[in-house]
């Protein structure tokens, strides 16, 4: 544990940015996107008799 | 360090430094992805009509919403916060009564009458509360009776009916009549957009597509488009009686709506209505102009149920349609 926290800290730009990379990018995706809307139910649950 | 081991030395590093970058990026995209999920699932609550129904004691309506049974309906058992049985002072009140059309998009707020209740106070001058009493599967007769037994109670100025063509019409006798039968085969329900299609499509088939004569024998011969008409008698006299105005809103089947073959049905309705002195209000040419049909749908093999889009510029023709009239100028109840 003590081997790999000290290889992360040693090479925090190794992996620091690629994962701040893709979230810019995911978050750039998102607010392009279209916003998600809801899609109403195909069926209705009526009770039968 | 000999040369050998230095080398391998290097080769190890920058697996190191690979397996980082790969990490960095995963843990990344898990993050993204996490985020995305509960920023857009918080958003819609997709249970907001799932066990919402309960058989009604009137035989006329025969199924109403539970009470209170998510957060999203209401203690009189309609979709909307709790409103005063009174009127309140300086307020229009607007009682709209449908079916799914209707009551679907009102948990998100984002159904048409939700809209409008948003939109109109800035054109009326003084407060609006815009009550939604549809329930999925109402057809006419059931609308008018939950206006005439819940809504009255409210003390509307104005009532809008969200009319769809399947509330006056059984599309599934409709294509057993005209024998397009595989349209219908295993199929949930007639608001399938595949049912409405193929019986297009049986009628292009036989080289016989006259949307009139379809109505003439096939639609206006129905005992629910008879029922429907004898709901507009009854909704007529409870205006004259009660003194509040109407606006019935004619949604259409969101097929092509150049070439629609259910023109006949808004020409005849819409005659029918003005035989009865209710106003009416076609989205036919309105949802025409909108371009792409697709869109209005909420989701592809449904022809019946208008997305949010759809919602949107309904709301925005019944908005231009009430401000050209101004009905809440007429004297107060």
């Amino acid at each position: 544990m003590s081997a790999a926290w000290t290889l992360l800290r040693e090479h925090w730009r190794w992996w620091l940015v690629p994962l701040l990379l893709t979230l810019l990018i995911g978050a750039a995706l998102a607010a392009l996107a279209p916003d998600p809307e809801p899609t109403m139910p195909l069926h209705y649950d009526l009770p039968t008799r | 360090m000999p040369y050998s081991r230095a080398v391998v030395a290097t080769a190890r590093a920058r697996r190191v430094k690979i397996a980082l970058v790969g990490i960095g990026a995963a843990v990344g995209v898990a993050l993204a992805a996490a985020g995305l999920y509960l920023s857009r699932a918080t958003r819609y609550d997709s249970h907001a009509y799932d066990g919402i129904y309960r058989e009604s004691a009137d035989p006329v309506l025969r199924v109403e919403l539970i009470p209170r049974v998510n957060q999203y309906i209401n203690a009189d058992g309609f979709f909307g916060r709790d409103y005063a049985r009174a009127k309140p002072p300086d307020t229009w009140r607007i009682v709209g009564v449908g079916d799914s059309v209707t009551m679907y998009y009102a948990a998100e707020q984002l159904g048409y009458l939700s809209l409008l209740e948003r939109s109109l106070p800035a054109a009326v001058g003084r407060d609006v509360e815009v009550l939604n009493l549809a329930v999925a599967s109402y057809e006419t007769p059931q609308q008018v009776r939950s206006l005439a037994t819940r809504g009255l109670r409210y003390e509307p100025d104005f009532v809008v009916v969200g009319y769809c063509v399947n509330d006056g019409t059984d599309f599934v006798q409709l294509a057993r009549a005209i024998g397009a039968t595989a349209a219908i085969e295993g199929r949930w329900a007639d608001d399938n957009l595949e049912v409405h299609e193929r019986i297009r499509d049986a009628l292009i088939a036989r080289e016989a597509l006259d949307p009139q004569r379809l109505f003439d024998e096939h639609i206006r011969p129905q005992r629910k488009w008879q029922e429907s008409l004898a709901a507009f008698d009854e909704l007529q006299s409870l205006a004259a009686r009660e003194g509040f105005a109407v606006l019935v809103v004619l949604f259409p089947s969101l097929l092509a709506l150049d070439d629609y073959f259910l023109a006949p049905l808004h020409r005849s309705l819409l005659a029918e209505l003005d035989r009865r002195g209710l106003a009416a209000l076609d989205l036919w040419p309105v949802f025409r102009e909108a371009g792409s049909v697709v869109a209005l749908r909420t989701s592809p093999g449904d022809s019946i149920h208008p997305s949010a889009e759809g919602h949107r510029i309904a709301a925005l023709a019944i908005e231009r349609w009430l401000r050209a009239r101004r009905p809440w100028k007429q004297a107060a109840r």
